[in-house]
């Protein structure tokens, strides 16, 4: 296959793609179970929850943003 | 015939490409959303098509056409551009009558690789690129994606919860909204310039503009308007297949999937691999699929998904060289002949998909293309669902 792909292309391509798309799922997820659980808590838990909620947005809106500037400016 | 003619016959059937293939390929971002009811199928549509529209705008650097390095270039002349674009649009609408996702871009390459054939010869076609560029990217764009795929949902299920709590459903139809987006932000933006690269290359071969120049401003927005119009008009029976068939998605699966496809395809734009959004999206649906414990892909419908990729190449190629072979040093009567006889078999393809429509309202009916439950596709042998 090396004679018709660059291999080095190839593996960091999945490899960015593996870690981008599982990492954006997981920091969704943390923030929405942090959220649902959020409404199950005591207020000083709700505060944490809704903070790492916050968090977990805040760098999936940043990943994605640095993705799609990344692409385009290419 | 006058070069002009045959330059204004060239960029409709460029755009009524771009029209099939916006509408092709709605399933790509919005299935998922319609079918876990994150977006109403009308409303998904619209936001899909503006996106692309969006898309088409944000980059302009088409230049180098979709089949640079398959063919070469001095065997390209408007009439197997022309070809090539007819065999692309009929395996399109195809597919598409069948409820199959499949590439229109290999449909592109396959109508342009046919045409030329039959024109040039076999030494005006690079069988290395074909390899790298076309069946290299296939095998690899649904694997990788399902990989992302599966193992996001396998951890979004466990880390959320969503079975024990339901709740949790509501915010992943949230991230769906902005997940389906950048699926269609992404497609304008791939998409739209492939039909402006070929209709910059027909007027490149016409001399209306030199060499290398930006397609004009009238290229680009001819192509966003008809890619969003496509779009819009929505391909109902491939939405229904990524969406009901292939499995049942849930929102956290409908999450994954778009965000998996949105990796691997920006990924891959970003390092010069050209993997075709319909694969990625397929392999990410069926990934999801395989990820949450307990759903089912029905592989069946997979089986003829895969089977749709392998035969667009050639049956795209096939149609072309047909095509090819009436217009290329012909005169004004075969082209004129041919493009009406396209036009009588779109119509045709019209007609028929009306006996059995699919549209908005019966989308997320859990039945095939032919009303019948999902169940007896299951049982029905491949061939003899294409032949009913």
């Amino acid at each position: 296959m090396g004679d018709y792909l660059d291999l080095a292309v190839l593996r960091n391509v999945a490899v960015v793609a593996l870690v981008a798309g599982v990492g954006i799922t997981v920091l969704f997820s943390v923030a929405v179970r942090a959220v649902t659980s959020a409404q199950e808590e005591s207020a000083q838990s709700v505060a944490g929850s809704r903070l790492l909620a916050a968090g977990c947005l805040l760098i999936v809106a940043a990943t994605v943003a640095v993705g799609l500037w990344a692409v385009l400016a290419k | 015939m006058h070069d002009a003619a045959l330059l204004f016959i060239v960029v409709t059937a460029a755009l009524t490409f771009d029209f099939t293939n916006g509408f092709h390929d709605t399933a790509n971002a919005m299935a998922t959303s319609i079918a876990t009811g994150a977006l109403k199928p009308r409303a998904a549509v619209a936001l899909s098509a503006v996106l692309n529209l969006a898309g088409a705008f944000l980059s302009i650097k088409v230049a180098a056409t979709i089949a640079s390095g398959i063919v070469a270039s001095g065997a390209i002349t408007l009439p197997i551009v022309f070809a090539g674009l007819l065999g692309a649009i009929v395996w399109n609408l195809v597919t598409w009558s069948l409820g199959l996702p499949s590439s229109s871009s290999h449909a592109l390459i396959g109508g342009v690789i046919g045409a030329t054939l039959v024109s040039a010869g076999t030494s005006a076609v690079h069988g290395h690129s074909i390899i790298a560029k076309v069946v290299i990217p296939a095998v690899l764009a649904p694997i990788l994606a399902g990989l992302v795929a599966m193992l996001a949902t396998r951890l979004s299920y466990r880390i959320a919860r969503p079975d024990e709590r339901p709740r949790s459903h509501r915010y992943f139809r949230y991230g769906q909204l902005a997940s389906a987006s950048l699926v269609s932000l992404a497609h304008g933006t791939n998409d739209a310039q492939k039909t402006m690269g070929v209709i910059t290359l027909a007027l490149i071969a016409d001399h209306q503009i030199s060499p290398g120049a930006d397609p004009p401003a009238w290229v680009i927005v001819s192509c966003g308007v008809a890619i969003a119009a496509g779009t819009y008009f929505g391909g109902w029976r491939v939405i229904r297949t990524m969406g009901h068939r292939l499995t049942h998605i849930e929102p956290p699966q409908g999450f994954t999937a778009q965000t998996a496809s949105v990796a691997v395809l920006l990924t891959a734009t970003q390092g010069g691999l050209p993997l075709s959004t319909t694969h990625i999206t397929s392999g990410a649906v069926l990934g999801t699929g395989l990820g949450r414990r307990g759903s089912d892909v029905r592989w069946r419908v997979a089986g003829s998904m895969v089977i749709a990729w392998v035969l667009t190449l050639p049956a795209a190629a096939l149609v072309a060289a047909g095509i090819g072979l009436i217009v290329d040093g012909g005169g004004t009567g075969q082209i004129v002949l041919v493009s009406l006889a396209a036009v009588a078999v779109l119509t045709g393809f019209y007609l028929w998909s009306r006996r059995h429509p699919v549209s908005a309202d019966n989308v997320n009916d859990a039945s095939d293309r032919f009303g019948r439950s999902l169940n007896s596709i299951e049982r029905a042998p491949i061939l003899e669902q294409a032949a009913s």
